[in-house]
This record gives structure tokens, sequence and C-alpha cells, in this order.
């Protein structure tokens, strides 16, 4: 993820021109960077077999409703998180410090529990159409349960992506050439639209495309909603259908489609590295909003913060408080997926670690990693079913929970690592090439100086990195839909099966659980990045 | 006596490009050296060839008799007893200023490597800031840690790029002549890369002059200043005029004097002048074309024959522009070329 990336362009250049002897590590990330893509090559090798549930037909609908989907999101979170990120950055109003952070908790909610509440809320016999009819208006056109429905809960929660990329290319812009633009005639409005906007825009591409790939990759809301996409095609090819065969076909459409936003992803990134080499760290210089224009921004923010968290979570609330659940198979649930998220972060990070410091100034490995993140969850399972298979067949049953069980952590190991090697990579910028010498000709091993120069520098990059995949895997649904042991319930799973049998009061509490246990997380990260500034000791 | 460092035809190639070309250069033990050069001239790399930062193409690289890079080998920079100073001093943000220092001493016991640390930084009087992190001291201050952090392993050689370059004039001279007594003290050999003529005199024993990836000239900053083996070497380490001049019987006559030229062909030459060559009194007759007052100097553009000179006159008179003078060469500050 782009999020937490701060990218230093000379110190990559020098890194390439520095010490080039091969080493074991080298060698260990680019493994460990294919460990990310094999299950991709099983994909294409299922594709090419006989196939059910993925007739042309099938697959012309399912890529129908996901591009008019992504079109709906990317514009729509676009235009929230970058109005939003302008707003806190560039001006001063009530209440923007708490905004500053408090816009991207809503990475905290899984969109799967956006789509149950908003559903029950807005449903036929739900409170607000039951109020409008009773005031004698029509509500039919509030139906979540459609396509423009689904556009709606998944831009909430997934707006955040757009906002902290945003802010991140606001936050890190040239104060000179925006005081350039103002001696030479720019106004501040004419010089944000000429000159801090298109220095922006390829951040604002990079983080669109973020939120496209989590939309490419959503299974629990789009599911929920009625909405047919390639991800639930893929989903019911495999276990509607009993086709891994035809759910790998499917999966190649997304695949091709999540490598395209990769490459947008990855070009917005290049250029948000040119706009951070020419500038000069000073204070912004923000815009008072004083009377109508100041409560109006908080107004807006306090909108998209209610809808996107409060008013969901609030309901939800409402409706778990109006029944009991199960107490034991919730908390068994509770348990069961904060060990996953803690035993996938520590991985996960372990991974990434080898990745970023065995290739260092080298892309190869992350570029490879990254096409693991681009992957949805669905597809990544699709992917080890092959390997699980071979070796089910090697061990015998008894072994069945272990084996999937590895299969997991091994499906979010593949997709979070490029996720948590990001930020690690970009903490590591701190450590210019001439420390790395330095270190070596005190007498440092390879080793020793990464253990004593380059770790304890990113220290902070470290916990980001765990941080975002202890979240990402809290709210993980397909992937561990589809691996999962028998009878074994995360709260994802717990949620999505109540909800499944519409029994939303019950779905409510897992999801509430999910959104309670990543919101200390994400709130955490998202004040570090907020405090965070380019130029500026963490 | 067997060199402390020492490079052998060692040879850098960047993609097909030589960024070091066959050059020799050696380092005797407790000497302190300069590698002069333009910027792109291969100085740095040299340097990193010395430190082992990156292999050598072709030629070897010593330390007295054990040999530290050749082609196809290399001793791994922590394994060859080598400081290096860097030009961004390279001071790790996370560590104090001691703990800098002691950054490389950590087979030794706590108690020996903090007095080793202190000792340093005693050395470049930065004791009382043992506690503090790198990014609260100077610049001047951070280049000293960084010698000191260098200088705590009590390597051989220690080598330092561009180890002036960041500072301002007046620190500058401050800084660089606690660098030496550091070095100094310290008895190791030491050479420094610089591209500041200046900085290179007043530092070496011995000099090194650099362009386009070879050695040009070595010796005292004497020699190199008043002997450079051809006019390129000369312009390296100052100003220098090229005055066109015909030799016969070993004496070189050009329009603003004679000067000895021994071991000069009769016929064509050229006559290098440092500013300091001229003379005001007998000889040939030029034109005063521009003086300017320079504090300690005057500083006097000459014609003489349509051929320009510039000139550094001491003395408490000087002539004015468009005034005729006689000027003569003094031959200690000239050599001749054949053309």
């Amino acid at each position: 993820m782009a999020l937490t990336d701060v990218p230093a362009p000379e110190a990559m250049l020098a890194r390439r021109a520095g010490w080039s002897a091969p080493s074991p590590l080298r060698i260990a990330a680019l493994l460990a960077a294919l460990f990310a893509v094999a299950p991709l090559l099983f994909i294409a090798a299922l594709a090419v077999q006989p196939a059910a549930g993925a007739s042309p037909e099938l697959l012309r609908r399912y890529a129908a409703d996901t591009v008019v989907l992504a079109l709906g999101v990317g514009l729509l979170t676009t235009a929230l998180g970058s109005a939003a990120a302008w707003l806190v950055v560039m001006h001063r109003f009530p209440g923007r410090g708490a905004f500053e952070w408090l816009l991207a908790l809503p990475l905290a909610a899984p969109a799967y529990a956006l789509a149950y509440a908003y559903s029950d809320l807005l449903d036929v016999a739900g409170p607000v159409q039951t109020a409008l009819r009773d005031a004698g208006m029509g509500g039919e056109f509030l139906q979540v349960r459609s396509l423009p429905g689904a556009v709606f809960v998944l831009s909430a929660a997934f707006y955040p992506y757009v906002y902290l990329t945003a802010r991140a290319a606001f936050v890190s812009q040239s104060v000179c050439a925006l005081e350039a633009a103002r001696t030479l005639g720019c106004g501040p409005w004419a010089a944000y639209r000429r000159v801090a906007l298109p220095l922006a825009r390829p951040a604002l591409v990079a983080g669109a495309a973020l939120a496209l790939m989590e939309t490419l990759a959503d299974y629990g809301a789009v599911s929920y909603l009625g909405v047919q996409t390639l991800t639930t095609g893929v989903v019911r090819a495999f276990a509607a259908y009993g086709s891994p065969a035809g759910a790998a076909r499917l999966s190649l459409a997304l695949l091709a489609a999540a490598a395209l936003l990769l490459v947008l992803e990855r070009r917005g990134r290049r250029g948000q590295g040119y706009g951070a080499s020419s500038a000069r760290w000073r204070e912004l210089p923000a815009v008072r909003l004083r009377g109508a224009a100041g409560w109006g921004a908080t107004a807006f923010c306090t909108l998209l913060l209610t809808a996107a968290l409060l008013l969901p979570c609030a309901w939800l609330a409402v409706k778990a408080l109006s029944t009991t659940t199960d107490a034991g198979r919730l908390l068994r649930a509770g348990s069961l997926s904060l060990a996953l998220a803690i035993g996938g972060c520590v991985l996960t990070t372990a991974l990434a670690a080898v990745i970023a410091f065995g290739a260092r100034g080298r892309p190869l490995p992350a570029r490879l990693a990254s096409l693991g993140y681009a992957t949805p969850g669905a597809v990544m399972a699709i992917g080890l079913l092959g390997p699980a298979a071979l070796i089910w067949r090697g061990t015998g049953a008894g072994a069945g929970a272990a084996v999937a069980l590895g299969l997991l952590m091994y499906a979010y190991v593949a997709r979070l690592a490029a996720a948590a090697l990001e930020p690690i990579d970009a903490g590591l910028t701190r450590v210019t090439p001439s420390m790395e010498r330095a270190a070596r000709m005190l007498g440092e091993s390879e080793g020793g100086a990464l253990a004593r120069v380059h770790a304890p520098l990113a220290k902070g990059a470290f916990w980001t990195a765990a941080l975002l995949v202890f979240v990402d895997v809290l709210k993980e649904l397909p992937a561990t839909l589809i691996l999962r042991p028998f009878n074994f319930d995360t709260l994802a799973v717990l949620a999505h099966g109540y909800a499944a049998d519409e029994r939303l009061a019950q779905a409510a509490w897992p999801a509430l659980a999910i959104v309670l246990l990543a919101a200390g997380p994400v709130a955490l990260l998202s004040r570090q990045i907020a405090r965070s500034r380019p130029g500026f000791a963490r | 006596m067997s060199a402390a460092l020492e490079a052998r035809e060692v040879t850098r190639r960047y993609c097909a490009k030589a960024a070091v070309r066959s050059a020799s250069l050696s380092l005797q033990p407790g000497e302190i050296a300069c590698l002069l050069g333009p910027s792109g001239s291969g100085k740095s790399t040299l340097l990193r060839l010395l430190a082992g930062l990156e292999p050598v193409d072709e030629g070897e690289v010593w330390a007295g008799d054990r040999r530290l890079s050749g082609r196809g080998s290399l001793v791994a920079p922590e394994e060859r007893d080598i400081g290096f100073v860097f030009q961004d001093y390279a001071l790790f943000p996370h560590l104090t200023v001691e703990q800098n220092v002691a950054f490389g001493l950590r087979r030794l016991p706590a108690p020996e490597r903090r007095a080793r640390a202190m000792l340093q930084l005693e050395r470049v009087r930065l004791a009382d800031r043992a506690g503090a992190y790198p990014q609260a001291l100077s610049g001047g201050e951070q280049q000293r840690v960084a010698l000191a952090r260098a200088l705590a392993r009590e390597p051989a050689a220690v080598l330092l790029d561009e180890p002036f370059s960041g500072l301002d004039m007046r620190l500058k001279a401050e800084v660089r002549d606690a660098a030496l007594a550091a070095l100094r003290a310290a008895g190791a050999a030491a050479l420094i890369v610089t591209h500041d003529a200046d900085d290179a005199l007043l530092t070496a024993d011995r000099l090194a002059l650099m362009d386009g990836g070879r050695i040009l000239q070595t010796g005292t900053p004497r020699e190199l200043y008043l002997r450079p083996v051809s006019l390129a070497a000369a312009h390296l380490l100052g100003e220098a005029d090229a005055l066109p001049a015909r030799v016969s019987a070993g004496v070189a006559e050009t329009p603003f004097g004679r000067a000895p030229a021994p071991g000069v062909p009769d016929g064509a030459a050229v006559l290098m002048a440092r500013p300091e060559a001229y003379r005001l009194g007998d000889g040939a007759e030029a034109e005063v074309a521009s003086s300017r007052f320079a504090g300690g100097y005057v500083d006097l553009h000459l014609s003489a024959g349509g051929v320009m000179a510039h000139a550094h006159m001491f003395g408490a008179v000087a002539p004015a522009a468009g005034e005729r003078v006689r000027v003569s060469l003094d031959p200690t500050f000239c050599a001749v070329f054949p053309a």
C-alpha cells in the first residue's frame, strides 16, 4: 500500500550504484517474493482445464457489473477522499486536527459490516423507509441491495485509501512551488487548481487504484447486496458448481484487471516521488475558514465519518442489543480471529522484512510481491487449492486441518506481504547508502549492519506494517471462507454465515467485534501517519 | 618500508566506461596524503576501491604484504582495518555521539569501549557532547564525530571523502586544523579526497593529482605546484598562464621575459607561469590592462605582444590600468613544456 510511502529518489539511485556482491540474503529475498506469487501459477494451470460455472455468458455478466461497480466506486472514492484531504491539509476549521486522523478510521470497519447495516437500515421494512412512508413519500430509491447501493457502501468503506494517499501528497508538496505560483499571479484557488492538484494527480490515481483493488477483492459486501461481480463468481464457481477450473478462469480475468490497477498505482507513485524531491520543508500555508465556511467544512467531515463508520456501527449495535448471542461461539471465533491476525502479522512482517532487507534498492522482488497484493483473496485461495489437493492426497485426511490452516496462513502472507513491505521500504529510506557503508567500514558484516543500523531505524515502520497486516487479516473473508478447515469460524466467517441466513442481529455481534478489535490498531496507524511528515524525523 | 595502503594499476569500469584507469597510488604509514581532482575525475571511486566498497576490475589493492583486492577477489570492507569518513558523514541518527564513536568497538569490553570512544571524542574536543544525538550537532561537529568514529578502531589507514566540502569558509579552516591534529595524534595514514586545491596544498604531506580516471602526478605540494608534469596538472593545482614561447639553447623567450628551459628541445614551446611568477622592474615592456586591489596583493592583467597574463604583485605601489611597465619572470614559478 502506498499509504505510508515517502520515497527518497536520491537515496534509491545511490543505493543502486553501491555494494553489489551477491549475498544469501538477496537470494532469500527473491525466494520470498516468488513464494508470494506461486499460487498465481496454479491458477494459470487450472484455467486451461474444462470448466463449469464460467461460461462466456456468465463471464460477460460478471465483468459488466464489476466494471460499473469499479467505475462508480473509483469516482466516488476519489471525490470524497481528495476533498476531505484537501480540506484537512490546506485549511483550518473547527475540529480539523481530530478529523485529520479520524477520517482514516473507517478502515477498521469491513465493507460487509457496512453492507449489513445499510441494507437493514434502509430496507423496505426498516426505520427510514417506514418513516418516509408515514410522511407520505416513497423511499424505493433507497434500495441498497442494488448496484448503486453497492457503489455507495464500498465507497464509504474504501474512501480512506484515497484520503490517505491524497493527504500524503498534499502534505509533501513543495511550498516553494505553491509560493512561486503565488508570485506569478495565481490566487490561492488558482494555485491549488494549476499547481497543487496536477502535482497530486498521480497520488490520487494511486489511491483510487488501491480502492479499486479492494473493490475487486471484496466478496462479503457485494455477495450480501446481491451484486454479481467476478469475485462472487469465483467463489460461486468453486462453492456452488464445485469447479475450481471455472473459478480459475474467472480469476484470470480478475488478475488482468488487478494487474492493470497495479501498473496505474506504481506509475502514480513514481509521480509522487518527483514532487517530493524538489521540496523544501516548511509549514504549509493554511487558509483559515471562518464562519459558515468553517462550519461547512466541519459538517462535511462529520457527515463523511458518520456515513462511513458511526451510523452503520450504531445501527449494528442497536440490532445486536435487541438479541442475545451465543457468547461462547463469539468468543471462540474472536480468539481464532485474533490468533490468525497475530500469526499472520508476525509471519507476513517477517517475510516482508526479508524482502526489504535482501532487496535493498533492487525492485524486482518487491514488484513480484506487489502482484500478490493486487490478487483478490478469493483468487489467492483458488490458487492454493491445487497444492492443497496434492498435499491432502499425500498425507490423508488426518492432517487435513493442519494443512488447511497452513494454506490459510500462506494465503494471508502471500496476499499481504506487499502491504507490509511498503512501509518497511519507506522506513529504510532513512538509512542512507553511506550509513550502511559506514557500518561495514566499522567492522560490521552485512547482517550486523542490518541488525544494528537498519532495523533500529526502521522500527516504527515495522510497527506500521504489522498493524496494517493485523487489521487486514482480521477483516479478511473470501480466502478464509474457501481455505478454512471444517468448523473453523473466524469472526468474519461467523458474520457472513449469519448474514447469509438473514439473521442480521446475530451477524451484528461478530461484525462489531471486528470493528472494535481493528479500531485500536487503525487509530494508532492513522495517528502515526498523520503525524509523520517527510523531511522530519518520524 | 611497505605501504600502509597501495593501489597498483587499478581500473574500475561502469558500463564499459572506465571511472578509474590504471591508477597507482601508495600511502605510507603516518602520512597524510591528498587526492585532488575535479568532480567526475574518479577520485571518489578510487577511494571506494581502496576501501573495498567496490571490487576492482583490474589491478590490485595491497595493505603491507596483504592483498585486499584483485581480479575476482575481494576482502570485505569490514575486514580491511581501514577507516572511512563519508562526505555526508553517515552518522547513525538513532545513536548518541558516544554510541556512534563506539559502534565499531563491539569486541571490546564495555568499560574499555567507553574509554576508547571518550579518548577519540576528547581528541576532537567533543567530549562534552557525548550524550547528544547527531541531529543536534552543527555541521563541523558532525564532521569531527565522523572522524572520531573512523579513528576509534585505530585503523592502519583512514580514507576521507571530501571531508570539508559541506562546511562554510570560516568553519572550514578550523575544522580542517582540528581534523589534521586528530589524524596526527592517531598516527594513522590518511588519504583525503578533495576538489579544493587550497585544502590540498595546506593539508597534504604528499599530493596526487587525478583527472579523467588517471593519476597525473604525485609528489609534495611544493613539487606539484612549481614543477607540474603538464599544463593539465598545473591547472589542477591553481591558476597558471600558458604563455607562447620559443626555446633556444635551453632558454625560453616569451613576451613577458625569459626563463630557463633545461632539456626542452629548441623551437615552439609553452611556458607555464603561476600568478606569482611576474616581477616589476627591468625586462620586457607590458601594458597594464586592469589593476585591482585584492588586500594582500594587487591583481593585475598584463598585455604584451598580443598575449594576456594574470599576475599577483606584492608591494605597496601598484601600477594603474593603462600604465606601461617593465616585467620579468621568476623561474621558480615557471615551467616549460614542448608545444
